[in-house]
């Protein structure tokens, strides 16, 4: 039963999202409870399609949640809340410990053991990461800590608060939603207009096409380049290799969350951005205003600031920044890798702080700021992609390599070892990252390609859509690769 | 107001939706037939383009006004028929057309069979030959499979739909195309082979695989200006034999492939073609049906057994083409059918370009042989 539905099965749009929309916007109108318990249930059996029995554990983390939450409402005393509180974290991040980290803390453990104290290797569980649990497990804790902070009140209903815990176009991927923004659309009963189911049609029409067109393909150059026995000491091939793992994640991500958002529009509930063309960043704190924006926000109203964030001087910003980076990092999964991507991100963000400080810099900004500009942006990038290999190549010799590569270090440029590297669709795929690259810039000046298509007329939007839809289906290759962010 | 405004969003939404619908069967179609087709017409997707034309070529006979006699078989009778030599013999009137190609089978070349028929032919010409029997592997191997996929869809029409559909196996008529969405998606699986090596050919980046004028592998596209005339007298083998003769080296030439078409049942995992079986399969099934749906359809059938090299014959081990024989005694009663046998004729070597590809010399033995049967069967007599 595992893994039969996402956004790139074909039921998804053949059977199940036409039987959501036909219930909640024709069985379902104008009784919102009838409709949110058509969610409710349409999102269970999304998720235990997707997932299987893991669904246990979405209830779980909901029940825990909403009892929780009403039970810290109603309490005035401080240390009753605090202890629901504490035990709704425990249990959460519990449950994210156990399925998430404790193979990777075995594996550590046992690694640490073997090289220090020579101590019997601890046997891992094997455990199967649940579909989502990242992102729903953060998205139930913001709801429990906000009612802990009194920014509101309760769900009133159950169903209402099961439903936005597990709503299906978000329950896998994200975004991560803040409840008030979903209660406030389900007070009444939800509706959809021509307009709102253009804009969804096109929001899935499109995260499909770069799913299928840009991400998928990429991916197999992607693939190719960070196998076993390529020539990582080639500056030109890690450099390649890096600029599609990035396209890659980003197309892939930013498609799902466009999928999210369309199949939310089509039942008439607005999902929030997750990105805002990331690649035209000019210094890293903007990258993280445009990158996974509902887990930065999160990150920086329930782990950054608590921390002390800028408030508290030099030292406590330096140990809050790092702090959220860091697990921002381990957020993505159980691996040093993404520690050290998050303690990379944490040092630009820091290096960026203290840099603008600096008065001569600030003087450079003033004198020549277009050119500046340009130079942050390429500076920016460089980093950001640098970041990108410590997120995709696991292997450590592998990892050293295509590092020392990127910045030019103990490497060599050879184009004919470049060619012969690279999987057999070549120009193709030289293609696509160009038509990628004017596409970001395009976007990014235009406030979203996507926006711009849902508004034209019928026409034009008809052709561009048949257009992306005829693309997908003929570039897509044989093999669909799964959404990367499905295994955090 | 809203109400107004609502409906024409409405309207513009459904006008949208069926744009977008428009747009797409446009799109895929004319990608499909513009940067998919050609690159399976050369061969540049697989290693025997020639079968990719076949049903532009039926479109081509159905158009044509004269009388037409289709000849079909493996290599073996794309080697035999000069359709040009034949017209000559015979005078204005007659077109002659060529389709074998190599690998050819029965159970795949059914497929056609509806194409066939709509195109009219006065005649159809059948190889008889060891192909026409060979061991069909059940079920199918992938390159078997690739190719009677590819046939399938290059027919347009879903396989349950289709005459032949009966004549299939159970476990493969799972595996063929079984709606135009699925024949779309066959195709469109070749789409990004074939733009990378369309704009590689464009742009001088990548060699061309195959010389349409010199390998036989490559068919020149059907809009190309030589494709009628490569329908009647198709790219034919260099003589191998001759240049192993030249250069004194002929029993060199036999000693390694008279070996190689005997004794090995199995080469690159994959049976001899020419390993008879010995039972009625589903090969022989597939050709009675094409017979029977020909005769069905008052379209005139010869059958033609084609010689072989006579070293290869004199070296045949003994009993291997003794099916071959029982199904000519076989076709021989039938009178729905004209049976033309020189299977074991010995024609010399000279008429050969290997061991059982006809030679220039050979054709010409054909085209005088055949053309006063073929006549006969166009006037009536």
């Amino acid at each position: 039963m595992v893994n039969e539905m996402d956004f790139v099965t074909p039921e998804y749009y053949t059977i199940f999202l036409p039987v959501v929309v036909i219930l909640v916007l024709f069985i379902g109108r104008m009784n919102r409870d009838v409709q949110v318990l058509v969610m409710l249930a349409m999102s269970y059996i999304f998720f235990w399609l997707a997932s299987g029995w893991h669904v246990l554990l979405l209830l779980t983390s909901t029940l825990v949640d909403w009892t929780a939450g009403k039970k810290i409402h109603e309490s005035d005393e401080h240390k009753i809340r605090k202890r629901w509180l504490v035990g709704s974290l425990t249990i959460n991040l519990g449950l994210l410990a156990v399925f998430k980290y404790l193979d990777f803390i075995i594996e550590t453990w046992n690694l640490a053991s073997l090289k220090f104290s020579g101590a019997p290797e601890i046997d891992s569980f094997g455990l199967l990461l649940p579909v989502g649990i990242s992102f729903y497990t953060f998205q139930t804790m913001s709801y429990t800590i906000d009612i802990y902070r009194e920014k509101h009140g309760p769900y009133e209903r159950f169903l209402d608060f099961a439903c936005y815990a597990a709503f299906f176009p978000q329950l896998v991927a994200g975004p991560i939603v803040r409840s008030q923004h979903f209660l406030k659309q389900i007070k009444k009963p939800v509706s959809s207009n021509p307009q709102r189911f253009r804009l969804g049609l096109t929001l899935i029409i499109y995260g499909l096409a770069k799913k299928l067109i840009i991400a998928d393909n990429v991916a197999l150059h992607v693939n190719a380049i960070f196998a076993d026995g390529v020539p990582l000491d080639n500056i030109g091939l890690v450099w390649w290799g890096a600029l599609c793992f990035g396209i890659q994640i980003y197309c892939d991500f930013s498609a799902y969350t466009d999928i999210a958002l369309g199949s939310g529009h089509l039942i008439g509930i607005e999902l929030p951005e997750n990105f805002k063309t990331p690649y035209a960043a000019t210094s890293p704190q903007d990258f993280w205003r445009r990158w996974h924006i509902s887990l930065s926000t999160w990150l920086r109203d329930y782990l950054y600031i608590p921390l002390g964030g800028s408030r508290g001087g030099t030292r406590v910003l330096i140990i809050a920044l790092m702090g959220t980076m860091l697990l921002g990092g381990l957020w993505h999964g159980a691996s040093w890798n993404f520690v050290l991507w998050g303690a990379m991100h944490g040092v630009l963000l820091l290096a960026h702080r203290f840099l603008i400080r600096i008065d001569k810099v600030k003087k450079i900004f003033e004198y020549a700021p277009k050119i500046t500009l340009i130079g942050s942006w390429i500076i920016t990038q460089y980093f950001v992609f640098m970041t990108w290999l410590v997120f995709r190549v696991e292997d450590t010799t592998m990892l050293l390599r295509s590092l020392k590569s990127f910045v030019g270090y103990d490497a060599h440029w050879n184009s004919t070892e470049l060619y012969n590297s690279l999987p057999e669709i070549k120009l193709l795929t030289i293609a696509l990252v160009i038509i990628f690259i004017i596409t970001h810039g395009i976007s990014g000046k235009m406030g979203g390609l996507k926006h711009w298509l849902s508004k034209q007329n019928s026409l034009v939007w008809g052709i561009c859509c048949g257009i992306l839809i005829s693309s997908a289906f003929l570039l897509r290759p044989a093999e669909t690769i799964d959404f990367i962010y499905f295994r955090f | 107001m809203h109400k107004k405004r609502d409906d024409e969003s409405f309207r513009d939404l459904i006008f949208g939706i069926l744009f977008a619908i428009l747009s797409v069967i446009i799109i895929v179609d004319q990608s499909l037939q513009i940067i998919v087709k050609p690159r399976l017409y050369d061969g540049s997707l697989n290693d025997r383009g020639r079968y990719a034309m076949i049903f532009d070529a039926y479109d081509v006979i159905e158009n044509d006004d004269s009388d037409s006699i289709i000849f079909l078989g493996s290599s073996k009778m794309r080697e035999a028929i000069n359709g040009n030599l034949i017209e000559q013999i015979n005078g204005d009137g007659v077109n002659i057309y060529n389709l074998g190609y190599a690998g050819e089978r029965p159970y795949y070349r059914m497929i056609e069979i509806e194409q066939i028929i709509q195109a009219k032919p006065e005649i159809v010409v059948l190889e008889l030959g060891p192909n026409s029997f060979s061991k069909t592997i059940t079920p199918l191997t992938e390159q078997s499979l690739w190719k009677m996929r590819q046939l399938v869809s290059l027919s347009g029409k879903p396989a349950p739909q289709s005459m032949y559909y009966s004549q299939l196996t159970e476990h493969d008529k799972t595996l063929l195309p079984s709606s135009n969405i699925e024949i779309a998606d066959n195709l469109s699986a070749h789409f990004r082979q074939s733009i990378e090596l369309t704009s590689a050919y464009h742009l001088d980046y990548e060699e061309k695989r195959w010389d349409c004028n010199i390998d036989v592998q490559c068919a020149p596209y059907f809009k190309h200006d030589d494709f009628e005339q490569y329908l009647e007298y198709p790219t034919q083998f260099p003589n191998w034999l001759a240049q192993y003769r030249e250069s004194n080296r002929t029993e060199i030439y036999y000693d390694k492939y008279l070996d190689l078409f005997y004794n090995h049942t199995i080469i690159d995992g994959e049976y001899n073609m020419h390993t008879v079986e010995g039972i009625y399969n589903i090969n022989h099934q597939a050709y009675d049906f094409i017979i029977d749906s020909l005769v069905s359809a008052g379209i005139e059938v010869v059958i033609i057994a084609l010689p072989y090299n006579p070293r290869a014959q004199n070296n045949s081990p003994v009993d291997h083409w003794e099916y071959v024989n029982n199904s000519i005694i076989n076709y021989e009663g039938n009178e729905d059918i004209t049976l033309v046998d020189w299977y074991w004729e010995d024609w010399g070597e000279e008429s050969f370009v290997d061991i059982s590809h006809l030679s220039s010399v050979g054709e010409d033995e054909v085209a005088r042989r055949i053309s006063p049967i073929l006549m006969e069967i166009i006037n009536g007599e």
